[in-house]
Order: C-alpha cells, then structure tokens, then sequence
C-alpha cells in the first residue's frame, strides 16, 4: 500500500478521527484564541471576583474577575508554543549528541556513550529544576532547562538505533566503497532512524507540556502577566473549594492536549510503520463451501487409513484492502509409515499448509476445510477439549529452529519428560525415564548424562535431535516437519533426514517433510507434493521427480538446482520471473507469465488438479512428457527447448 | 592479487576467547574464482570479512600486489579499500531502504558526474541485467533475485579487482539462483575480476570456482583445484562434506 492511502487508511480509524479531530481543535484554539478573545481575557470584573460557574462564566472567575474559560482557551497557544520549544530543542541537541558517537568512531565515542548514560539515569525534573534556578524563573529559563533535561532520552533514543543502522550491512557496503563517514550518517543513519525519532518526538510533546505546566505551576515557569495552563493552575488551586472549576479548566486543558500527542505519537506508528491492528477488513465466514462428495478427489475414494486427511484446504488472511487465500484447495493424505514431501518457494503456502494441518493458523488468519481428518476423526465435528487431547497426542511438530520448540531455561529432560506427564499424566520418575529413552532413540549419545543438561548445551544438530525426540514423547501418528534441516549444516542434515526415516520406518508415524529444498525432499521422501502459489500444481512419486514430472514448474525446479553432476561449461538452468505474490493471482494458470509452454487457454483458465497417469496428479493444460517427448495437445512452442527458451529470458529475474 | 597470510580472528577475550579463524592464508588472483566451502560456523565468512576490514585481524596481514596493509584501520579514498568489494549474503539488508538503486550504485562511482553518472549507473544495470529504467525504484519494489543484482552493480561500479560474494544466492529461492550464478560468471570472464566466491553448498561451489578451499572449526583443511579436490579430496572432512550433498538422481 502507498504511504498517502496508508495514511488516508488510518486516518479514518477511530483513532485516527479522534486524533485529527483533537489536533485540529488544539490548532484552530492556539491560532485563533489571543487574537479573538485576548481582551477579553484580561478583562477585569472587580464585581465577581472568584465567582464559581455560572452562564456568563462557565468555569467560574479569577482572584481578578478574569473569565477562567477564556483564559484557558488563550492560554493554549502559550502552552503549546512552550511544549514544542522544549521538544524541538531537545530533539536537535539529542540528535547531535547521540549521533556523535558514530562519527567520532569507537574510542571516542565510548567516552561520549559514558556520559550520556549518566545524564539518561539522572532524574529528568530534578534536572530541569535544578537548571532552572541556574537560569532564573521565565519562560524561557523553563524552556531551556527543561529541553536539556529532555534531550539525554532523545540521544539515548538516537543513539540506540543509529548503532543498529550502523551496523547493518548496507553501512558496511557504503565504508567499503569509501563513503565517509558523515555522508554515511546524513545518507544512511539519520534517514533510517527518523521514523522511531519522529513518532517518539511527539508523543514526547505530551510529557513536555506536562513538565512545562508542572514548571509554572511551581512559580518557575511563565511569569505573570503572561499566563499558561500551569500558571492558571497555581493561580486556581489556593480556591479549590470556594470554586473548583478554576483549577478544574487548565488540569482538563493539559490531560486533552497531552493525550492528544500520545495519540498522534501511535497513529503516526501506525501510518510509519505500516501495521494493521484489527482494523482491516476481516475474512467473514468465507461462503458455504462444497461438501466433501462435491471436491472431486484426484485419487480413489476413502482408503480410510489414512493418518492425515485433508481435504480442500484454503487459508484466508486479512488483506491490506480485502482479505487472500495463500493456501487454496489443497488436499493433503498421508498413510502410516509413509513420508510425504510438499516443496515449493517462499511464498507458495507450503508452510502455512503444514500450521493448518497441525490446527496451528491463529487470528487473523482463518483455515478451512472440507475434511480434516486424524487417525480418521474429523477435527471440525470433536469437542475442543478432545480435539486438543487428539492432536496433542497423535501429532509431532518439528521446526526449523528448534530453539522455538525447546525452553532455554529448562533442562532438555525436564521439558520433554513434561510432554508425557501432561497428556499421559504419567508420574515424575517414568517420565523422565521416557525422556532419556526418547533421547536415546534420537541417537544422542549418553542420554543420561545429556538429559540433564540445558537446550544450550548442545550443538544445533544435537538441539533439532532433542526437539524431534520431544514429539516422540507420546507415540504419535503424524510428524510434521517444517524445514527441520534448513538451519542445519549438510553433514548434519543427512543425520536429521536419516533420524526421520528411521523413525518412521520403525514407528509407522506418517511424516509430512516440508521443504525449499527438492533435493532434501527427493532424497527422504516417497511422495512429493510441489506448491505454486498456494495451490498444488503436482504431485508425484520421488521416483519420477528428475524423468517423470509433468508440469513446467517441477520440471524447471528440478532443473535449476546444480549437482555434483552439473555441467560447469552450461549456464545454470533458472526460471524466469517471479512468483506472483498469492494477493494478485493472475487469472489463469499462476506459472504462466513464467512458463516457456504457457498460450492463451493458459493465461484464461486456471487448470484444474487431474490425474497424470503417472501415479500423480498435474494442474496443467499442456503436462510434458516423461524425458523429452512433445507435451500433449501441443506442438509449436514444445519444439524449442525449455532451457533454451529459459536461459535467453533470464534477465528479468 | 589478494593475499590473506596467516589471518587469525578471535572473539572475546582471555581464556574464554575463540579463535573463529585459525592461522589460514589464502590467496585470490584476478582472473580467477576461489571456492571456498565450510559449515556455518566455520570461519568462512569471518576470513573474508577479515580481509576487507568488517572484522578485527588478532594477527597475520592483509596483502594486496604484495603491500600490507591492515584493513581495519585503513582511512577513506585509500587506494587499497576499492578494489576490493564486498557483496553479502542477504539483499534485504544489504541495501539501505530508502535509497532509490540508482542511488545506491551511484555511491560506488568516483569521478564522473551529471550525463557521465546517470550513463554510467544505466551501464552497470545493463550489466547486471536490469532494466536502466528501474533506476528509481526502491529495494522493496524489487524480488530478491533483483536486489542481488542491485548490490553486484554497486560493488562493481567502484571498478574492484577482486569481489568477495558472501553466501549471495543463499537468501533466494532456488529458481532464481541460477540465474545470479551466471551473471557473477558471466561479469567474471567479461571483466577479469578475481572472485572468492564464499557457499555452504559444495555443488554451487563446484560449479562456480576454479580452485576450492575447505574450512572447518577455523581452519584451512583441503586446498586445491577443482577437480582434484571433488574427485580426490586428501582431508577426512572433505570426503564427508561430498557424501553428504543431497541428489535428485
């Protein structure tokens, strides 16, 4: 979305009405109110000194007959203008002490840090008081010494995160280039730390009015004649029970304005940083979808023992406009013992499949299917209760980060002994036996010994060993694994993929193996399920996946990855273009605008998933043939050869 | 030429110091690419991080045409920073986000201004194979594949003589790595640039370089040309690496 419909967006949420509202209200009262009611303001009325409310005075008189509202309301701009001195000074003076570090280099800037973190951890009013003795009373002593007590946050603010930039990549890009250092912190920095500044500085602009008012309020701050919302305050209070509104109109005057810029200070997050808090448009209960009968199978009806049974899929996200499927119509079964491989590109819906087979998709995304099935009990019909004990026991979860399944603070047999005492309710002793048992079976060497130790104790591949042996704790049916080898080295993985067929063989736990990598796939699994855009485009036996595959992508994904075989005197075999992102789906077939084969029904009509005759199913209008021969249905574009076609394309990726 | 000698990197101090790179020398020459493959972790990028300065030498030298020098305190318009160039592995980071490509390739430029310039950054892109007129995109207009080239551009527009590729297609999906693989050998051959082209993925390696060196746990385990080192690997940890790549057949 564009920064200006972005900001249009948040700006008709309720926050942002109220917030513009707000604002502009403050705006209009500081411009127009000396001007208009100025005189009036100062008009005295020796006959109802400290009147309290009445229809001429709505927050009653001063100790000078002054009409309380008036001066409130011509107060504002004193107030404000006050407010915004202090945090404009502040800002400049934090952003140039905080930036010098950067510049001075690390020796330097150390000494620069040092002093900063005592200014930071000096009390901020303490501060401004103390300096505004120094200053003397006045507006602009309050000024001055209250922008200085502000300024150590704003540098600290500054500093934080301009060391982050500075250590980000592209700042080391620009050193190596010679970029100096002051065009790095002009150029790079201070661009990319501007939006926490500005979003900070203004709600900062709340504090500052506060402070600013509490400054007057104390006889240090504005000096009569003049008068803001602090000084009417001390002025007031001495009456507060002969007529309270007196004090009553300035203390509502600050809390508004201060809350104000706290509120423009999270709507300028919002708009800045792009989030979508519960504002956008939800997916509704997407309409009655076709019953199980109705979604055409590809493959023969109900074997019935099936561990997982997933039938048209789709998950529906919130979009930024209206909501998208980046998973549509997936159909998903696996039998015990088998290992099913579902590959595809960041982006194809392969990961968000597997969550929603594990009942994992949490608001805002919302899963829908025909059939869910486990050990053949439809989840949609069960009580969550049982639902929850079915999936807790029957079904392991393993990710690429095994840090995310394992709790650092927790001695690993202590975790997973944890697993079979809830769900079993086994008691302390057998369960830690299991977990030892568990972690042998994982082949960690002295298990004993291991199971006493903490998750960072061991090695990653060690780690993704533990939080496998976790899912075997309660014997279950189904082991989901969501790229588990992809942060682990080669040697590793072939460990890690060796361990999951092991388990399954000797278990009969069907394994759903999710993966970037087909290879990673081909060599573990025995069924491969290839996602394109979040649908299926194919599914095959490995076997086939190199000779057999039918459908361009998985023919092009094969392809394109370089083995010890490849030729190294021939370009490397890629695919042209990008995949759609599955918000903007073309109308017809997702890979067309990539696909060397693709024609006019292809860029129509989406195909739908059939039966290849190979033991597979394609979603292809033109499905290649096994090694070579000419696609089905076609003979013009065929003729020249894929990778030919794919390699003179290949700028555009 | 590039020459790394006896680099060691530690990390941390006293008896709790490791030595992420340990006693390693490695030379690239113009004209040629230098695999180098080694776990994560194994000091393979912390040795070419070394050699450009992003990280602190504890001892050895960095030499370039047989002058030391030591990157990490080296000032600005040194003559020794610019030839060589740096290219990383994730393009998400690697480009500022609010600068505009051409922007960015335009830091890498000395000299020519005005016409010269913007001729200049629409050459680069040709080169890289993106269209002159994406020049004022920003990063995240672009795919991944996209945004490696935009960082290629910019470390070629500062003219190197040697290129260091960190890991650079390991960020994108496997479609588009071939397509940056060609390109790096393709701008290889056409300028005479030495690369140490830096990968986890002993195919890739396989395929892009010349000459591979191993690393492991710091160290320099196997070096040698290509071929020698697929089809005869000397060190244990070589002959485990190349069992362990997965194939399709």
């Amino acid at each position: 979305m564009s920064w200006s419909r972005r900001t249009r967006h948040h700006l008709s949420s309720p926050l942002g009405i109220v917030t513009a509202g707000l604002l502009l209200l403050l705006l209009v009262t500081a411009i127009l109110a000396p001007p208009l009611l100025g005189d009036r303001a100062d008009e005295i009325v020796v006959g109802s000194l400290q009147s309290g409310s009445s229809a001429e005075h709505p927050f009653g008189t001063d100790a000078l007959g002054r009409d309380v509202f008036t001066r409130t309301l011509v107060a504002t701009r004193m107030s404000l203008v006050l407010a915004l001195l202090v945090v404009a000074i502040g800002v400049v003076a934090g952003l140039i002490i905080g930036a010098v570090p950067i510049v001075l280099g690390k020796r330097a800037g150390r000494v620069v840090v040092a002093g900063l973190n005592l200014m930071v951890a000096f009390p901020g009013l303490l501060l401004a008081l103390f300096l505004a003795m120094i200053f003397g009373v006045g507006a602009r002593g309050a000024v001055l010494s209250m922008s200085i007590a502000f300024a150590p946050s704003f540098a600290r603010l500054t500093h934080t995160t301009a060391s982050g930039i500075a250590n980000a990549d592209y700042v080391s890009a620009a050193r190596l280039l010679g970029v100096s250092r002051w065009r790095i912190l002009t150029r790079h920095v201070i661009p990319n730390i501007s939006e926490p500044l500005i979003v900070n500085m203004t709600s900062q602009v709340g504090a500052a009015l506060l402070s600013i008012s509490a400054l007057s309020y104390l006889g240090f701050g504005v000096q009569p004649p003049s008068y803001d919302w602090g000084r009417m305050l001390s002025d007031g209070l001495p009456a507060i029970y002969t007529n309270p509104a007196a004090a009553l109109a300035p203390c509502i005057t600050i809390v508004v304005a201060g809350l104000t810029f706290v509120l423009a200070g999270e709507l300028l997050t919002q708009i800045l940083g792009g989030h979508h808090h519960g504002h956008l448009r939800m997916p509704s209960r997407l309409s009655r979808r076709q019953g199980p009968e109705a979604a055409a199978p590809t493959r023969s009806a109900d074997d019935g023992d099936e561990v997982l049974r997933l039938d048209g899929l789709t998950v529906t996200m919130p979009g930024e406009t209206t909501p998208f499927s980046p998973v549509t119509d997936v159909s998903l079964r696996i039998r015990p013992g088998e290992i099913v491989g579902l590959v595809g590109e960041s982006g194809s819906g392969k990961s968000l499949t597997a969550m929603a087979a594990a009942r994992l998709i949490s608001y805002p995304g919302l899963a829908e299917a025909d059939v869910h099935r486990i050990k053949g009990q439809e989840l949609r019909l069960m009580r969550s209760r049982d639902r929850e004990r079915l999936l807790g026991t029957s079904l392991a979860m393993v990710f690429q980060d095994p840090m995310s399944s394992l709790n650092p603070t927790l001695k690993v047999g202590r975790q997973l002994a944890e697993v079979a005492e809830t769900h079993e309710g086994l008691g302390r002793r057998d369960a830690w036996q299991r977990a030892v048992d568990r972690l042998s079976a994982v082949l960690i060497s002295s298990p004993e010994v291991r199971a006493k130790q903490y998750p960072m104790e061991f090695s990653g591949g060690m780690r993704q060993r533990a939080s496998i042996a976790m899912g075997l704790m309660a014997q279950p049916a189904l082991i989901i694994a969501d790229e588990p080898t992809t942060a682990l080295d080669v040697t590793v993985q072939r460990e890690v993929l060796n361990l999951l067929q092991r388990i399954s063989e000797q278990t009969a736990a069907a394994v759903l193996l999710i993966s970037h990598d087909i290879a990673v796939v081909a060599e573990t699994a025995s069924r491969v399920l290839v996602m394109y855009a979040g649908r299926v485009v194919e599914e095959l036996p490995v076997s086939g996946l190199v000779t057999d595959a039918a459908h361009p992508y998985t023919r092009a994904l094969v392809a394109s990855i370089p083995d010890m075989s490849t030729d190294r005197s021939q370009p490397l075999a890629s695919i042209p273009g990008r995949p759609p992102h599955t918000a903007q789906l073309p109308a017809g077939c997702a890979f067309a605008p990539r696909c060397g084969y693709a024609d006019d029904q292809c860029l129509e009509h989406r195909p739908e998933l059939v039966d290849s005759g190979r033991g597979g199913a394609v979603a292809c209008w033109h499905p290649l043939l096994p090694a070579g021969r000419a696609p089905q249905g076609m003979a013009g574009p065929a003729s020249v050869p894929a990778s030919a076609r794919r390699v003179a394309a290949e700028g555009e990726v | 030429m590039l020459e790394l000698r006896n680099v060691v990197v530690t990390y941390g101090y006293g008896r709790r110091a490791v030595r992420a790179v340990d006693d390693v020398s490695l030379a690239v020459a113009a004209n040629s690419i230098v695999g180098l493959v080694g776990e994560s972790g194994s000091g393979k990028s912390t040795l070419a991080k070394a050699a450009v300065g992003l990280a602190p030498l504890a001892s050895g030298a960095i030499a370039w045409k047989d002058v030391e020098f030591n990157p990490a305190t080296r000032s600005r318009g040194d003559l020794i920073s610019r030839p060589l160039q740096y290219v990383f592995q994730d393009p998400y980071a690697s480009l500022n986000p609010r600068m505009s490509v051409g922007a960015s390739i335009s830091e890498g430029l000395r000299g020519p201004s005005g016409q010269a310039r913007s001729g200049r950054i629409a050459e680069l892109l040709e080169m890289v194979r993106l269209d002159p007129s994406d020049v004022n995109k920003l990063p995240r207009q672009l795919s991944g594949g996209q945004r490696q080239r935009v960082a290629i551009a910019r470390a070629l527009a500062a003219d190197p003589q040697i290129l260091i590729a960190d890991e650079i297609t390991s960020a994108l999906d496997v479609s588009v790595q071939g397509a940056v693989l060609n390109l790096l050998k393709e701008i290889q051959s056409r300028t005479g640039v030495g690369i140490l082209f830096i990968s986890h993925n002993l195919a890739v390696v396989r395929y892009m370089a010349g000459s591979i060196a191993v690393m492991k746990s710091g160290q320099l385990v196997e070096y040698g040309p290509t071929e020698a080192v697929i089809e005869r690997p000397s060190h244990p940890y070589t002959r485990r690496l190349l069992e362990a790549v997965p194939s399709m057949a």
